[in-house]
């Protein structure tokens, strides 16, 4: 699937005959509410749902667990033959132990259900936010240049208007 | 018997120091600071470099870094150990080309303009630098082939900046007053130390490709001030060429080596006064004839056993500092600078005293032989930090002194000893002689402490025997130095470590730290 598939708030692939996940299932990653129920999902797999931080509302056979595991929703209930999973938990939260400690200059943030991210704090960019700010490219340039060509143009003046050169090259 | 040869000299010195003295001195001075200043960021930046090129570990593997693209997408090495291992080599292949390149540039300075070398070899080593440090991270183009290419064209190019200046100052300063005036100008290694560290840590923030593009910047522009500023000898502004005016006895000293160790040469007259030869172009010295001229090749070998000892006293004196007395690292950094200081010091007290005395030699063998007490002084100072830098600034004073005296001064004085005056450019030749040998035996030592146990880090902190047994070994050789007033063969470490010392590995993995790299990684690492 090429196609890249605009913002869906709600998605239901119930009853879509899914044995595993489609390839391009990451590019629902902004849905609020996904419905997998008749399905004959074995297991969902770790990071399927990567990405997916907006998703509140997630309905799975009741044969699959909730995926980041039942700490990683608010609420999980049964019914029929689903699993309503509900309110994804922020692992950036709290004392648990699902949250990573992220490097120095970045901070944890959730990153779909269970799962979460380090991203860099504040005014870091970059890999590793190893950067800080922008530099001032245009001040330090000007700067150099003026400098530069003041000192050339005195030193010129002063030492080399007159020299004759003796020590051609060659 | 001195006497009667220095008065008109040093008179002479002091009357004839016009505004173009002023200029040349500081214009080299901050050109050769300048060079040394880019290759200090490059230490300075190596935490960060390594850290931009490996993907990050966290120690446990139950925790991929997310977002992928942010934390782990550079692989260029596996991990920070093997980073700094590349950058350690990155060092030894800077030092081995520098050091070949010593000897090429030097005889290419005698040949063609001084002024043009110089300013090429800083616009074109800026850009080498650019390329490495900015643009590849720019452009996200990491390739460890490309960075030591670039690193052997930089080794080469950086390599024009110490003959053609020593040569140049060397056309300014006449012998009279040359040991204390190269004394005092040989602090511009140490100045480039400090402008590098403190460039590299005020742009360290951006991102480390600005520290690179700051003082590749800041070197180019000063190789094009040089170009418009620099005068390389008096004659270009008319004024005599050093030795050509002077009158009588003062000429001839002038024109003198002072390495002699017999001093029957300051009351004959009969060195010949060639004044003649200035009206014609003069011709440059071949290099297998520079070596031959007396006391180039004994100064070369005797400096390439002194930088080696003061090579890794400068690499390893904060890591000990840190790891030995438990100080923090940058105060160890700080402290360390006391070194520098008496090095600078030294050089230039040492300097005087060889201009008074008229011979450099007998200077250089006393500081060596204080050199040794300090030393072993040094290795029982106590744990306290204002002691520690007095006896630290003393034994810079008396290590650091002479090598700067011979990289500087002596090297002057033989690029211009009488023998070469028909054929007067030597100057250059002569100190990319003794300064490529002197590079060489640092390298050579830092290869040697490469071969070492590989990959232990771990055991770098090392241990009490290690560290005193470095310091006997700098001692046994400086002694060497010492006796042989100048004439040395520098003392092959490797081998020595065994028959010497039954723990020996230890001293090696302790100087695989000291193998160029910055001691900050290490620490990291430990």
């Amino acid at each position: 699937m090429g196609t890249v598939l605009s913002p869906i708030p709600r998605l239901d692939l119930s009853d879509c005959s899914l044995r595993t996940l489609p390839s391009a299932f990451g590019e629902a990653a902004d849905a609020v509410v996904l419905d997998l129920t008749e399905n004959p999902l074995a297991a969902l797999p770790d990071g399927s749902f990567l990405g997916f931080t907006q998703l509140q509302q997630l309905v799975v056979p009741k044969a699959v667990q909730c995926p980041g595991g039942s700490g990683a929703w608010q609420e999980v209930t049964t019914y029929g033959s689903s699993r309503l999973c509900q309110s994804q938990r922020n692992p950036c939260n709290g004392s648990e132990e699902l949250a990573p400690l992220c490097p120095e200059n970045a901070v944890c943030a959730p990153d779909g259900p269970g799962l979460s991210q380090c991203l860099c704090a504040g005014s870091f960019h970059g890999y590793k936010c190893l950067r800080q700010d922008a530099f001032p490219v245009p001040l330090f340039c000007s700067v150099l240049g003026t400098v530069t060509a003041a000192l050339s143009l005195a030193l010129w003046g002063t030492q080399r208007r007159h020299a004759a050169g003796l020590r051609g090259a060659g | 018997m001195a006497v009667p040869g220095r008065q008109p000299a040093n008179r002479g010195l002091v009357s004839r120091c016009t505004h173009h003295h002023v200029v040349v001195f500081l214009l080299t001075f901050f050109s050769y600071s300048l060079l040394h200043a880019s290759r200090k960021t490059f230490s300075n930046v190596k935490v960060s470099i390594s850290s931009q090129w490996t993907p990050s570990c966290l120690n446990s593997t139950t925790f991929e870094l997310q977002p992928n693209e942010l934390w782990n997408s550079n692989r260029l090495f596996p991990n920070a150990e093997e980073a700094t291992l590349f950058l350690g080599t990155l060092d030894t292949i800077f030092l081995f080309s520098y050091a070949v390149g010593l000897f090429v540039s030097g005889i290419v300075g005698d040949r063609l303009n001084l002024r043009w070398v110089l300013s090429f070899g800083m616009c074109s080593s800026a850009l080498v630098v650019f390329f490495f440090g900015t643009l590849t991270e720019w452009l996200h183009f990491y390739n460890k082939w490309f960075y030591c290419c670039l690193w052997v064209v930089n080794g080469l190019l950086q390599s024009t900046g110490w003959p053609c200046v020593v040569a140049v100052m060397g056309n300014w300063f006449g012998k009279a007053g040359r040991g204390f005036v190269f004394g005092l100008w040989s602090a511009c290694a140490s100045v480039g130390n400090i402008l590098g560290a403190f460039l590299a840590s005020c742009v360290l923030k951006y991102g480390y490709e600005y520290a690179f593009l700051v003082t590749a910047s800041v070197q180019f522009a000063g190789g094009v001030i040089v170009f418009c500023g620099l005068l390389t000898s008096p004659k270009e502004v008319g004024l005599p060429e050093l030795g050509a005016d002077e009158e009588g006895s003062a000429e001839e000293d002038a024109n003198r080596p002072l390495m002699g160790d017999d001093d029957a040469d300051d009351d004959d007259g009969n060195y010949s006064i060639q004044a003649a030869d200035t009206d014609s172009q003069p011709q440059a010295i071949g290099f297998f004839q520079a070596c031959c001229l007396p006391g180039v090749v004994l100064y070369s070998l005797a400096y390439a056993c002194l930088k080696l000892v003061n090579y890794s006293f400068f690499f390893w004196l904060p890591f000990y500092l840190s790891n030995n007395f438990g100080w923090k690292e940058a105060e160890a950094d700080q402290l360390s600078i006391w070194y520098d200081v008496g090095g600078i010091i030294g050089g230039t007290i040492q300097g005087l005293i060889s201009d008074v005395l008229q011979k450099r030699a007998p200077v250089l063998a006393i500081s060596l032989l204080f050199a040794v007490g300090s030393l072993f002084g040094y290795s029982r100072s106590p744990n306290s930090k204002p002691i520690n830098a007095v006896i630290m600034a003393i034994t810079g004073f008396f290590i650091g002194g002479p090598s700067n005296m011979i990289s500087s001064a002596i090297s002057a004085d033989l690029g211009r000893q009488d023998l070469v005056r028909g054929s007067s450019e030597a100057l250059a030749t002569v100190t990319g002689i003794v300064d490529g040998t002197g590079s060489i035996g640092a390298a050579v030592g830092q290869v040697r402490r490469g071969q070492g146990g590989k990959g232990n880090f771990e055991r770098l902190s090392g241990s009490a025997t290690g560290h005193k047994y470095f310091h006997y070994q700098i001692v046994f050789c400086t002694l060497i130095d010492t006796d042989q007033n100048g004439i040395v063969w520098c003392p092959s470490e490797g081998s020595e470590h065994h028959l010497l010392h039954p723990h020996g590995g230890n001293c090696f993995r302790l100087q695989q730290g000291i193998n160029g790299m910055n001691l900050r990684d290490l620490a990291a690492l430990r």
